[in-house]
């Protein structure tokens, strides 16, 4: 076969190979589509594969994100609980993101929480904890994870809540020191896994929780520090509430806020800046006094709008 | 000439006067119209707290910057049930990427659950996916619940 033969073959094989592929070289239609994820169930969960979170995985079907899919959320401690400091909010910084991954039949499969270390602005050696809802009677296995090394098992400590321990002391690490990621420096925190798999057929419905990503004094384990409104876990030193600054009321739910109703801790639902070192949280963001004394009404941005010379960038 | 160049100041006088008085009131008027304070032309601009610790918080108040919102969805029966998805507040449209929480339910059920969203939200999209098709709702928020009925 000449050459003239074989280059011709081969433009037919072409040619016919793209329209196998896009049907308007040759004018045929191509039924049914290639690919339609609408119609399409590939692992025959029957949630098709368009809204299906994992479509090759048939125990997997959706996953509930928090804060969103496109950021990684805050959490910003002051460390000196129940004193107030500085007001920088950069004594400890946590980039989160928390997937809760349920079957295509309503029932938890596992959750992960993934927790970086942004900054760790202070030299108290502080401990890094998550407490879920009591997870005793559903918990199959829990992991965790540190700097992407291998996941090793991790028992919670249970009580009214379930905790689980990141770290006792995050500056024992390497990479973080005291100050770290509160300048101008670049620094990259240590990251924490955390893997609970469920056992088999816990209803959605019937059991769910939020996360609660705390500290605590690693020279004094009870000495714990939540966001405002959380109550604190089983093991913290409840003789320490009503102490120096803060004016906690256990009874009413209304905990980690001082006498002037100021946190230390807040969690912010997207990527934030937080202020440099000895930077007051109102003077890094300018509106967060209006928001703060209108109740909530107004600035309801003001964690977007960072005075830029105040915070890291 | 003399005397009329005295005539002509005296008349200028009294104009410039004139005007030396109407600019007063305006400028008086301006400042008791302006600013956030009714009542008195001597009030004066509070100054910012330049400090946490010097802000005035409402006793009520907890810094809450997230919530959580029970969602509820009551659908008719259908042919093979439905998907239903929860987006971020704000999403114009199904967006696969801003999707919050995802359920199925069975045809004739309904769907019961919650999201975490950012606090102050006065709405929430969700989408329902029945018998091939996308339904696009966008859901009211009260008392930190959305209910869907169809």
């Amino acid at each position: 076969m000449g050459t003239r033969h074989l280059f011709t073959l081969f433009v037919l094989l072409v040619i016919g190979g793209l329209a196998a592929v896009d049907p308007r070289l040759t004018g045929q239609t191509v039924s049914p589509p290639l690919f339609d994820a609408f119609a399409y169930d590939t692992d025959g969960d029957g949630v098709v594969d368009e809204f299906d979170d994992h479509p090759s995985d048939g125990s997997r079907a959706f996953d509930t994100v928090e804060p969103t899919r496109g950021e990684r959320g805050r959490v910003a401690f002051e460390a000196d609980w129940p004193l107030r400091g500085d007001d920088d909010f950069n004594d400890a910084v946590f980039a989160y993101r928390f997937v809760k991954t349920a079957s295509a039949d309503g029932h938890w499969v596992e959750w992960e929480a993934t927790i970086d270390v942004v900054a760790t602005g202070t030299t108290t050696p502080l401990g890094v904890a998550i407490s879920f809802p009591r997870l005793a009677s559903v918990l199959g296995r829990a992991t965790v994870s540190r700097d992407f090394c291998s996941a090793v098992p991790v028992e919670p400590e249970d009580g009214t809540r379930s905790v689980f321990v990141l770290t006792d002391n995050m500056l024992d690490t390497a990479g973080a020191f005291p100050g770290a990621g509160t300048e101008g420096e670049s620094f990259v925190g240590e990251r924490f896994v955390l893997t609970v798999q469920f056992q088999r057929g816990i209803p959605i419905a019937k059991f769910d929780g939020a996360l609660d990503l705390f500290v605590f004094y690693t020279d004094e384990p009870s000495r714990e520090i939540h966001r405002p409104g959380v109550e604190p876990t089983d093991f913290a030193d409840l003789g320490l509430f009503g102490t120096f600054d803060d004016a906690s009321d256990l009874r009413a739910g209304r905990t980690y806020l001082s006498d002037a109703g100021l946190p230390w801790a807040i969690e912010l639902p997207h990527e934030w800046q937080h202020p440099k070192e000895g930077a007051d949280l109102a003077v890094a963001y300018p509106e967060l006094v209006d928001w703060i004394e209108s109740g909530g009404d107004v600035n309801r941005t003001w964690s977007r709008a960072p005075n830029v010379e105040e915070v890291r960038p | 000439m003399i005397a009329r160049s005295l005539r002509n100041r005296g008349r200028w006088t009294s104009w410039a006067a004139a005007c030396l008085i109407a600019s007063a009131c305006i400028g008086c008027a301006n400042s008791s119209s302006s600013g956030s304070n009714a009542g008195g032309s001597n009030d004066v601009e509070p100054k910012s707290p330049e400090k946490l610790s010097e802000v005035a918080v409402p006793s009520s108040f907890t810094f809450e910057t997230t919530e959580t919102v029970d969602i509820e969805v009551v659908t008719a029966g259908r042919h093979d049930g439905f998907i239903v998805i929860v987006l971020e507040p704000g999403t114009p449209d199904y967006d696969p990427h801003r999707a919050l929480k995802k359920a199925k339910g069975e045809a004739g059920s309904s769907f019961s659950g919650s999201v975490r969203i950012e606090a102050g939200a006065s709405s929430v999209p969700v989408v329902l996916f029945e018998n091939g098709a996308l339904e696009f709702h966008e859901v009211t928020i009260i008392d930190r619940r959305a209910e869907l009925s169809r």
